[in-house]
Parts: structure tokens; sequence; C-alpha cells
């Protein structure tokens, strides 16, 4: 009988133990979370806890490390302030916002658009939900690597394909252009986010009632008028959902941007990661690269209460 | 037969939209099979007349050596799914089966990590790494890739746990069975597809990986395919046919994995993403 208490769990487990007040039942496998959770709570506080408070302590100190005769002061905020002041973090900070919100938005049409038609009771499903998973299985190095190709300035494919229906009289170096590399950076993180975001699209749609859809017609709805009055509203919760995701995705993407054009032309691509990445692994200030890094952690945080808050949200629904 | 052909309209823009989709693996399965000079023709060839399938081979073997990065990428990833199920797995189990202080800012805390780009730990954990002689070593890569894998992991498995029933533990028990007996003999064979998505999808993220060795690899001998396929990239001379020969082979084990799950990953957004 105690054996099957035993399994009741939490409160009632929490009761027994106060009852026999015995501390062993603490780290029981039978009756507490303890041995569980040991194992990973002590790889999380070495591999997540230790780094983000070692950014926020490096953050505060001139830390460069080519240069270590200058060794490490503690200089309290006076890299923020650095950066805080400085043009070119402004900058970067609105292009990543820019590129990030592009991206993001290209992303959601198409895959809302692909949504749409494959919701459709159409012949061939199947066919065309493996086609669409084939982006999403190309790993992102390759996937920068093959598009850096199809934009190559000489001899790539969009060149040629641009050249036939005559909009360019000669091959554009698409990747050397400040506006040209934005926008293929972009397109190719688009290309990437598509298929995961039509999935969830589809999964929503297949989950709005059809009774919804056929009271509509009866009251004489048209197609138009049923897309924007019943399913985008519909689809509202799902759509928050799966773009604040792909948005702190796209924010962090890094495979994409570094393979492509290494944050250039003169800084053109150059996202908040990339700017972390070469003021620590680059020009090895430490210090400047961890508030950075400091700015971005927090920025995340931000994003994933806005993303807690609508998944929650949706629950309630 | 009408349900073939009445939706025509819809079976067209959906072909326009692949064939915009997939155009870019046309051109890395076209270009993998040109010769060299072939790249430069112009007009572009679109079927390679003569398909060169010894570009492979060359690059797995010849001058790139790309073999080297492919098994490095492929323990580094093994390595991956392996310790993060290990991690995640009773974690998991702990989360779904108990109520316990900090359970709700735990689960939280996971949904935060699991957001993290590399680099904010990267900056804190690379002098520690410095230290541990961690640094140029396929290790090194392995735990920090776990650390942004096994959020996700800890989460997806949560998820399935709720599913498999208590009921056929609590049967165990009153057979005299222990809990951990209980779990290693009812609960894992229940998830199993549950753990084999954990651990495919912490595959993928550690083969698809540039920053973390970007970061800790300086040795070529020790670089991983996303490191080496960027720097071929990077070569003043870039022998395309090569190139996308090298991203067919690294695109080839990932294609296979995700076969295997396709069903499972659909059926877990299907019912992850929304309330039934």
């Amino acid at each position: 009988m105690s054996k099957i208490t035993s399994y009741s769990k939490a409160s009632n487990s929490k009761l027994t133990v106060k009852k026999k007040k015995k501390l062993g039942l603490y780290f029981s496998p039978e009756k507490s979370a303890f041995f569980y959770l040991l194992p990973l709570v002590l790889f999380m506080l070495i591999m997540v806890a230790y780094p983000i408070g070692r950014i926020m302590y490096i953050s505060m100190t001139n830390n460069i490390m080519t240069r270590p005769d200058l060794g490490v002061q503690f200089i309290g905020l006076e890299n923020y302030i650095t950066l805080f002041s400085s043009v070119e973090f402004w900058q970067t900070t609105a292009r990543t916002g820019i590129w990030t919100g592009l991206s993001v938005l290209g992303k959601t049409a198409a895959a809302l658009g692909i949504a749409l038609l494959l919701a459709k009771d159409i012949a061939f499903k199947k066919l065309y939900t493996i086609l669409l998973m084939i982006p999403w299985v190309t790993p992102m190095v390759v996937a920068a690597v093959t598009w850096r190709w199809i934009f190559d300035g000489q001899f790539g494919m969009l060149n040629y394909i641009l050249m036939q229906v005559n909009i360019l009289q000669e091959p554009y170096v698409f990747l050397g252009h400040k506006l040209s590399a934005f926008i293929a950076t972009a397109i190719t993180d688009m290309w990437l986010g598509i298929p995961f975001l039509a999935m969830m699209f589809l999964a929503g749609l297949q989950s709005i009632p059809v009774e919804l859809h056929e009271s509509a017609s009866m009251d004489g709805a048209n197609r138009f008028q049923k897309l924007t009055r019943v399913t985008l509203p519909m689809m509202k919760p799902i759509i928050l959902v799966a773009t604040t995701m792909s948005g702190i995705w796209t924010f962090n993407s890094f495979g994409v941007i570094w393979p492509m054009t290494h944050g250039g032309p003169v800084d053109a691509t150059q996202t908040l990661i990339v700017q972390a990445y070469k003021l620590s692994f680059g020009a090895f200030d430490l210090g400047m690269g961890a508030a950075i890094a400091v700015v971005i952690f927090i920025i995340l945080t931000i994003c994933t209460l806005l993303y807690k808050r609508l998944l929650m949200r949706q629950e309630e629904l | 037969m009408t349900k073939r052909w009445r939706n025509l309209p819809t079976h067209i823009a959906l072909w326009v939209i692949f064939i915009i989709l997939l155009f870019p693996i046309w051109i890395m399965l076209a270009t993998s099979l040109q010769t060299y000079e072939g790249i430069f023709n112009w007009p572009p060839e679109w079927f390679p007349a003569n398909p060169q399938w010894g570009n492979f081979s060359e690059v797995w073997g010849g001058d790139y050596q790309f073999s080297q990065p492919f098994f490095n990428s492929l323990i580094i990833a093994s390595s991956t799914a392996i310790i993060t199920i290990v991690l995640a797995f009773p974690a998991a189990y702990g989360i779904s089966r108990f109520s316990f202080f900090g359970r709700n800012s735990m689960l939280f805390i996971v949904l935060v990590t699991q957001m993290f780009s590399p680099i904010v730990l990267i900056v804190g954990l690379y002098q520690l790494a410095q230290n541990y002689n961690l640094l140029n070593s396929l290790f090194g890569v392995i735990i920090t890739n776990c650390a942004l894998t096994l959020p996700m992991a800890v989460w997806l498995l949560h998820g399935y746990l709720k599913s498999v029933p208590e009921t056929l533990e609590q049967a165990a028990a009153i057979d005299g069975c222990s809990r951990i007996r209980g779990v290693i003999k009812i609960v894992m064979p229940l998830s199993a597809s549950g753990i084999a998505m954990a651990g495919i999808y912490a595959f993928i993220m550690a083969w698809n990986d540039l920053l973390i060795p970007l970061i800790f690899i300086s040795d070529s001998h020790l670089r991983p395919i996303s490191l080496a396929l960027t720097d071929f990239a990077g070569q003043n001379i870039v022998y395309w046919q090569l190139m996308m020969a090298a991203s067919v082979i690294s695109t080839f084990p990932i294609a296979v994995m995700f076969s295997f799950v396709q069903k499972y990953f659909i059926r877990g957004f299907m019912s992850g993403a929304i309330k039934e």
C-alpha cells in the first residue's frame, strides 16, 4: 500500500516526508526528483550559469588578450559607456533589427502562402510535404555556400538568369555591394526557415473547425472574406508564437552570414552576433565582446519572456 | 480522378513555388557533377552532359581530404546526441513525475537557454576552456554543443513523458519493482521514439553549428564539416564542383536521419504546436 501512495506524486509525497522527517527521503530516487535532476543541474551550472556570470564580470574589465602587458583591470561600466556612445553599435543594432524583420516577414509570407495551398484537399499532399522539408534538412553552412555560388559575381546562376531576361546587361557582384549582400543573406535565411513555419501554419490551418467556414459561406461570405475574417483571426495566436520563435532564431543566425560575407562588404551584413564574434575573437578584445554578449543575452531574455506570454495566452484559448 | 485534377490551379501554384524553393538544391546537385571547365561555361549546363562522379571521390580523398572533417562531425554530433539524452532523459522524467520547489522556474530557465546564441556562452567559456586544455579538442566542442541542445531535449522529452501513462509504473511497483527498474523496463521502451527524436534533434544541431568550432578549433585535422566548408569557400580559387560535391556529402547523413523520423517530426509539430 505504501508503495502505491509513493507514486501518487508531489504534494502527497511531501506530506509523507514531513511526517517521517527522514532527510534521506529528500534524496531517495523513489520519492524525490533530486536524483534525476542532479546531473543536468550540475552540467548546466558549469556550462550555462558559470559562463553567463563570467561574461558579466568580463564585460566590466579591460581584457585584451593580445596585450597581456596591460593586464586585466576592473573598470566598472566603462565598456558599456564606450559601446553605447559608439555610432557603430547603434548602426549594428538597427541593422540586426531590419535584417531580422526582413527575413521573418519574407519567411512568414511565403510559409503562409504554401500552408494555405497545402491545406486544401488536394492529391499528392504527401509528396509536397516531403519536397517542402528539403530546405530544412539542408545544413545551414551548406545552404550558405550553395547560395553563395548562386549569387557568384561571375558565373553564378542568378547572373545568368537575370541576363537572359535582360534585367542585367553584365554580371553583378551581388555579395560585393552593400544592399544586394544584405538582401542576399536575408534570402538565404528565409529559404532555410520557410519549411518550419509552413509546417506550423499548416498544422494550425488544419485545426480550424470546418463548421466555421461552412457557416461563413452560408452567411454569404466570399473566399477573400473567409480568409480575412475567419482563417487569419483563428491563426493569429499560432502565427505570433511561430514568428517570435523564428525571429529569435533569425536574430541568432551566424552560420548563414559568416560563410557568405563574413559580415561585409563594409559591415553591410554585420549583425550583433557577428560583431560580438569579431570583437572577441578577431580583435581579441574580450571586455568589449563580453559587453555585446551581455546586451544579446538581455535582448534574448526579453524576447523569451514575450514568447512565454504568447505561449501561455495561446494555451488558455 | 476528379480529386486529382479538380484543384489544377493549386497544383500549378505549388509547382511554381517548389521549383523556386528547390532551385538551390538542383544547382548543388548539377554543379557537383560538373567538370572544372564546365562550371565556367556560358550558358551554364542545367544537366551536366557528362556527369563527373569522380568529383565525390576527389573531394573525399584528394587535396581537400573531406573524409577527415566528415568523421570529426560524425564524432561531434553523435557524442552530443548521446550525452544530451543521458542527461536530459532523467531530468525530463524528474520534471514530469514529481513536483518540487522551483519546478516552474526551472522550466522557464530551460526555455530561455534554448533561445541562446552560442556566442553568449562561448565568450564566458573561452578562458575556462583555455585553462583546461579544451581548446583544439573535440571534447570542448561536444560539451558546449550539449549546453545548447539539452534545454530543447528536456522540453521535448518532458512533453513526451507526460503522455506515457503513470499507471503502468504503478502496476510494476505493486509487483515489487523499484522505480528505477520501472523507468528502465517500462518508461524507456515506451518513450523510445521520443528519445530518438531528441537524439536526432541534438545530432542535427551539432552537425549544423559553425560558431563553436570556429572559436574552439584551429587545428585543421580537427575541423568539422561546417568549418571546413567555410574555409574552402574562403580560399582564393574556389573549385565549385568540389565544394558542391562536399555539400552533397554533408547533407546526406542529415537527410537519411530526417527521413526516418520525418513522420514523428510532423506529428510532434501537430501535437506540440496546437492544443487539442
